[in-house]
């Protein structure tokens, strides 16, 4: 008896899900990436991927993409994420949406779907993911993590950073770089590691007696400090370190503790070629997909698949939906402290 | 030719070339009204549209107030006057003293000094603000580090990173441009008029101070007016370097409304509504200028062979000068990027640097596909750009000056609009220009080839009407009374007669066309992404050392489009 | 008194080749005399007027200006131009166009080695003012000014310093022909009464003609022949000279005899022809003969007793007011003659040609 419920629910909800399937065919959960692909190609092949990927990862994702999915190519936007959410608004203004799939960091992701430009639908690989890296419309792609780093050849043996509030030490005046974005931290610091906002401005305001020098653009930041422009950096990315090392670069970047941001995937709601976008979102959160972008040298956000190189923080302070929410208020907060424009 | 003024006659004698002839002067005011005027008019609309929902907009002035009554109003402002003027200034200053060395004195050597001192006329100024960053850079600039160590100092006496920063590496690109006019208006001053003032007992400095500057006052204050305008338009410096240094100028501005989210495109149309109207109060009154200059011309026209001045002693001095400016100005920072190309990673010149150099960079290059896409994407817009502009300058100028149709001037005027336009501007004007229309060339390579017409618009009518007004009506008319259409003679003898201006104007389209770069900021992405861009892109991520390579890769491709045309048509023609 | 000695100058073109400009020249100007090298364009002449002035250096030779030498190569010696005393006009004027006629006229006093007050600037730039007739327009632009009287203000600046010497570049060539003709006068006429020094260049032959005391006749950068206006004219040493000067009807012969006065008997195509032997040239040798136009006579008829007489035919003839250029078929020479109009001529008669002894000159064919 018991038995024969369990298969009775089963029996009916596996018939309800058939008909959502025959209801809903076009961009469609269930058919097989393969399947998809044959009516991606229908749309004429192109996908245009409004996606922060730096142009070095992108060299070794997207042919991968194209690989696999033989017949499309990827037409890479590639500029910084609220550039990206500015354009796909702009267009929108205009009447238009040109972009199929947007990629960037989630405060952007929000930012377009609050603009009513995103689909809200997930794909079926986002099932696999736990709940605080997805939404309702974003999955999350891959993680960036936050963190210090320093040139080894700048800082001597035993000054290293031990954790974020060692730079509140006086020795590194005038030594440090940061991102003037990068609120992050400060969310990070008050949410996670001293669950106290005031606790982490302090902080923050003793780091500002050092006089952090501001440069935008990670990777900018990542070749200032191998450069000597600055002996340690506040915030910078640590998956753009090892390929650096690699080669030879005197760098090192702490592992301890680091903030999770995330990228996060979604699709256009008016997106041009809507198959493709559906394909390339599903393959970016499926384990062969993030397996690619692990390679391609990023942060896999899938829980089964790891990053190929030392990247991920043993302690990470994720910023997380609720955070982003406080976006505004964060923002003035650091900026005071920084005395940021 | 000439009968076009008398219809009546045209219909009498030449029935075939009537419709033609009309015809050219309308299509071309619609061309150039579709094109210059079109978007800067959606730009001005745009303006006064301020979204007050997604997608819902009223019209206000609130814009212009963002604009110009918010707190970053004055810095801005301040910023960019100083930027303007400090580096026109110092252009202005550096250029007239090579000319004037190069060009009128016996400074050793002087002959091998001009065509260095105009070489770097083709870098791209992307390239140029990033070989000064990795020179003046405070903390890893070479010649920072170089003096540091050589005098022991303590702090790094230069700062790429801030205003005088900005001034001097704007400036060093743009000195070629000065040093050009400068020699020109060397060159077109008549000697005897400096020779009537030894004549009359004045020595070398007496001349110099009480004739020959006091005859280049007019011309002086006309060059240091475009350097002005043309600095406040440029967005290379303040991208590269203003905006990492939080040192904002109206350019800078502009773009980060459009490209910071929230983009505010209102605002960003009222500065650039703003920034338009100021290069045009300076385009009209250079013009002005211009004519005034005129009448201090005793002949006009005509090339002297110029006086030399005898430096005596003085003439090392000169010499030293050249060489430093070239060494310091012109190789270093093109041996920087070559340097720094061989470099895995950007690192402090050493010895240590010496065993880590390979061709690494340029072997990524060779199986880098968007570098090949935007060398490729840059390559046909030079081409296509250059001559779909010669020819529809050449048209354009051809009616201007030939047809003598009534109101002809208006197309003159309307083939000058564009110089006004900052680069940024017109990128901005046509983002919401083909955003909003209906012909899909929005985000494709198609919409930077009408950006560039457009923008060099004004340079393919300079030379495309100085060639035109040599060309003898008669010869056309001959062309007509043999039986040739109007599409024949223009084709047939027009156009070939014009060739050596038309090929001037069209190897100066090419040149600037591939390094385009503040119309296409906002315009290239994706597919569409050309050189200079991919360029920014990759410096803004980081990959400095492979920016180097590209950058090496575009002044080697630059050069042999240059030598490619100097070979065929045995000249050159830069023009300012 | 200017005195040039062995004068050479060479410039190299755009290949980098010398091209000599001057080639050893030497002359020299008495006190208060009117001196004009004339010659074609490229001759050497402008550039002789500035290494005078001191606008070029010249490789060799001296250059001495009113008893000072300026320029000796021996010497080392070099005055730069505005250490000397000289005033000069040149072919544009160049007169300053961002001053008044004042300031241009004033400039020499402001410049110079001497300082003068301002109330003596004033008297001084007046009286060269109305020197060339240019007084009361002392406030006007330069560049207000027609052709003639900017070349008056470039006068008077050159002479307000009252200098040694005046140079003068060709500086009638921008007027008209009407002005010229009267500048020609005018500026004589100042010459004479100021007895300035003064060094002309032209390439017109009538300006030479009509105002020097002496000519020097240049080409291919050498002075061919130097005399008074009237020699240069009526006996050229060269061919050169005879047919820069004047036109002229040239044919070969050989020279049978000369005689002691410079009589001489040449053989022609158009028989034996009795002539002024000029210049060296032994019996036997070819040499060229030249008329000019207007001394040749015709003749309806045969005249009795005139030598050089040759039978002719009319070829062609033009009306040109104040005589008629004709000319004439003589064997399978044309020679051109200017006749008076009220001769009767028509295209085809046959006319009798007499060539006057003396005006028939016999040049060695080598010159």
């Amino acid at each position: 008896m018991h038995r024969n419920r369990r298969l009775g629910v089963h029996m009916i909800s596996g018939l309800f899900l058939g008909l959502l399937l025959f209801l809903f065919d076009s961009p469609a959960g269930g058919q097989s990436l393969d399947e998809l692909h044959k009516l991606a190609l229908k749309e004429g092949g192109t996908l245009n991927c409004y996606c922060t990927l730096a142009v070095v990862n992108a060299q070794k994702i997207f042919p991968e993409f194209e690989k696999r999915f033989p017949g499309i190519k990827v037409n890479h936007v590639d500029l910084t994420a609220d550039q990206l959410a500015a354009r796909a608004v702009a267009e929108a203004r205009g009447g238009r949406t040109i972009g199929d799939v947007i990629q960037g960091s989630l405060e952007n992701v929000i930012q377009v779907f609050e603009q009513k430009l995103l689909l809200e639908k997930l794909p079926p690989e986002a099932a696999a993911y736990p709940a605080e890296l997805k939404g309702s419309y974003w999955v999350s792609n891959n993680m960036v993590f936050i963190i210090a780093a320093w040139n080894t050849g700048l800082v001597q043996k035993g000054d290293e950073p031990k954790s974020f509030e060692d730079f509140a030490d006086p020795k590194w005046k005038g030594k440090l770089i940061a991102e003037p974005r990068d609120l992050e931290l400060l969310m990070g610091l008050g949410r996670y590691k001293y669950k106290s906002d005031e606790k982490a401005i302090e902080v923050l305001k003793k780091i500002a007696v050092n006089n952090v020098e501001f440069h935008k653009g990670h990777s900018e930041l990542a070749q200032f400090l191998l450069a000597g422009q600055g002996a340690a950096c506040l915030t910078c990315y640590s998956h753009h370190f090892p390929p650096q090392i690699k080669k030879g670069a005197p760098l090192a970047y702490l592992l301890s503790e680091g903030i999770g941001t995330i990228n996060g995937t979604a699709v256009f709601k008016d997106s041009p070629h809507p198959n493709t976008a559906w394909l390339f979102a599903r393959w970016a959160a499926s384990e062969e997909g993030q397996k690619v972008y692990a390679v391609g040298g990023r942060t896999p956000a899938h829980p089964k698949v790891e990053p190929t190189e030392k990247i991920r923080p043993a302690k990470i302070y994720p910023i997380g939906v609720a955070e982003i929410k406080d976006w505004k208020k964060y923002e003035k907060t650091w900026k005071e402290i920084f005395k940021l424009r | 030719m000439s009968t076009i003024a008398l219809p009546r006659t045209v219909k009498n004698t030449l029935p075939l070339l009537r419709d033609s002839a009309l015809l050219v002067p309308l299509v071309g005011a619609g061309v150039l009204i579709y094109l210059a005027v079109l978007p800067l008019f959606m730009l001005l609309l745009g303006s006064f549209e301020v979204e007050v929902a997604p997608r819902e907009f009223i019209t206000s002035l609130k814009n212009y107030q963002d604009a110009y009554a918010s707190e970053h109003t004055y810095s801005t402002f301040v910023n960019s006057l100083i930027f303007a003027g400090g580096s026109s200034l110092l252009t202005f200053t550096l250029g007239t003293v090579l000319a004037w060395l190069v060009e009128r004195t016996n400074t050793p050597l002087r002959v091998i000094f001009y065509p260095m001192a105009v070489i770097p006329l083709i870098l791209p100024g992307v390239l140029e603000a990033i070989a000064w960053i990795f020179l003046l850079s405070p903390k890893f600039g070479y010649i920072n580090v170089a003096l540091m160590s050589l005098f022991g100092l303590a702090r790094p006496p230069f700062n790429a990173f801030t205003l005088p920063g900005m001034i001097w590496i704007h400036s060093v690109g743009q000195v070629p441009l000065a040093f050009l006019m400068m020699v020109a208006a060397f060159k077109s001053m008549d000697p005897s008029l400096e020779e009537s003032a030894m004549m009359s007992g004045a020595s070398t400095w007496q001349t110099l101070r009480r004739i020959t500057l006091r005859m280049l006052m007019p011309t002086s204050a006309s060059v240091l007016l475009i350097l002005f305008v043309r600095t406040l338009e440029s967005f290379e410096t303040p991208a590269l370097i203003g905006i990492p240094a939080r040192i904002y100028v109206y350019t800078s501005e502009i773009y980060l409304a459009f490209s910071e989210y929230p983009p505010n495109y209102g605002r960003g149309a009222a500065l650039a509504v703003g920034l338009l109207i100021l290069s045009a109060l300076g385009v009209w009154l250079y013009t002005r200028s211009t004519r005034e200059g005129k009448r201090f011309q005793t002949v006009t026209g005509k090339a002297f062979r110029p006086r030399q001045f005898d430096l005596g002693p003085w003439r090392w001095v000169g010499f030293t000068f050249l060489l430093v400016y070239f060494v310091g100005v012109v190789l270093l920072p093109f041996l920087v990027m070559l340097w720094a190309s061989f470099l895995p990673f950007f690192a402090a010149p050493g010895w240590k640097s010496l065993e880590i150099l390979s061709l690494d960079n340029y072997r990524y290059l060779y199986g880098f596909r968007p570098f090949w896409d935007a060398m490729w994407n840059s390559i046909v817009l030079a081409l296509l750009t250059a001559t779909v502009g010669m020819v529809l300058t050449s048209l354009i100028a051809w009616v201007v000056y030939k047809s003598r149709l009534p109101g002809s001037w208006i197309l003159d005027f309307l083939a000058f609009v564009p110089i006004t336009v900052p680069g940024i501007v017109l990128g901005m004007a046509l983002i919401m220009f083909y955003v909003a229309f209906p012909i899909p060339v929005y985000g494709t390579i198609w919409v930077l080839l009408i950006a560039y017409v457009t923008r060099y618009i004004p340079y393919g009518m300079r030379s495309a009407s100085g060639a035109i007004l040599q060309i003898h009506s008669e010869l056309e008319e001959a062309a007509g009374t043999s039986g040739a259409s109007w599409w024949q003679t223009f084709w047939r003898v027009t156009l070939p007669l014009l060739r050596p201006g038309f090929a001037a104007g069209w190897i100066y389209i090419c040149i600037v066309s591939f390094r385009e770069f503040s119309t296409s900021v906002l315009l290239a992405t994706g597919d569409s992404r050309v050189l200079s861009i991919l360029l920014f892109n990759m410096f803004e991520q980081g990959q400095v050392t492979v920016v180097a390579a590209i950058g090496i890769v575009m002044i080697f491709t630059l050069v042999a489009i240059v030598a490619v045309f100097q070979k065929l048509s045995g000249r050159v023609g830069i023009q300012t | 008194m200017i005195e040039i000695r062995s004068l050479f100058k060479t410039f190299s073109d755009r290949r980098g080749e010398d091209v000599a400009a001057v080639h050893e020249i030497s002359f020299k100007v008495e006190d208060g005399r009117f001196y004009t090298l004339l010659g074609p364009s490229g001759c050497g002449k402008t550039t002789t007027l500035r290494c005078i002035a001191g606008l070029e250096r010249p490789d060799q030779g001296e250059v001495e200006v009113a008893g000072e030498i300026v320029f000796s190569s021996s010497k080392g010696a070099f005055v730069p131009a505005y250490r000397r005393p000289i005033g000069m006009v040149f072919q544009s004027y160049a007169i300053w166009p961002h001053m008044t006629v004042f300031e241009n006229v004033a400039f020499p006093l402001r410049v110079g080695k001497q300082r003068f007050g301002s109330a003596e600037i004033k008297s001084k730039v007046e009286k060269a003012l109305a020197l060339v007739e240019m007084g009361g327009l002392e406030d006007r632009m330069a560049t207000q000014l027609s052709g003639g009287q900017q070349q008056r203000l470039a006068l008077a600046r050159a002479l307000v310093r009252e200098p040694k010497v005046l140079l003068l570049d060709e500086p009638l060539s921008n007027l008209d022909a009407k002005l010229r003709e009267r500048m020609r006068v005018e500026l004589r006429e100042l010459q004479r009464r100021l007895r300035v020094t003064t060094l002309y260049v032209t390439h017109d032959q009538i300006e030479a003609l009509s105002m020097s005391n002496e000519i020097a006749v240049m080409n291919a950068g050498e002075i061919v022949q130097q005399g008074s206006p009237r020699e240069i004219y009526l006996y050229p040493q060269t061919q050169f000279v005879a047919q820069f000067i004047g036109s002229t009807n040239q044919f070969s012969g050989k020279l049978r005899d000369v005689n002691g006065d410079g009589r001489g008997c040449v053989e022609t195509s158009m028989g034996e022809l009795h002539c002024t032997v000029t210049g060296e040239a032994a019996p036997g040798s070819e040499v060229v003969i030249m008329v000019r136009p207007e001394n040749i006579v015709l003749h309806k008829a045969r005249p009795p007793e005139t030598a050089n007489v040759v039978e002719g035919k009319i070829a062609t003839v033009m009306f040109l007011g104040q005589y008629l250029d004709c000319t004439i078929e003589l064997g399978r020479n044309l020679f051109q003659t200017y006749q008076h109009h009220s001769l009767q001529l028509r295209r085809g008669d046959s006319v009798w040609v007499e060539l006057p002894p003396g005006d028939c000159l016999a040049l060695g064919a080598k010159n």
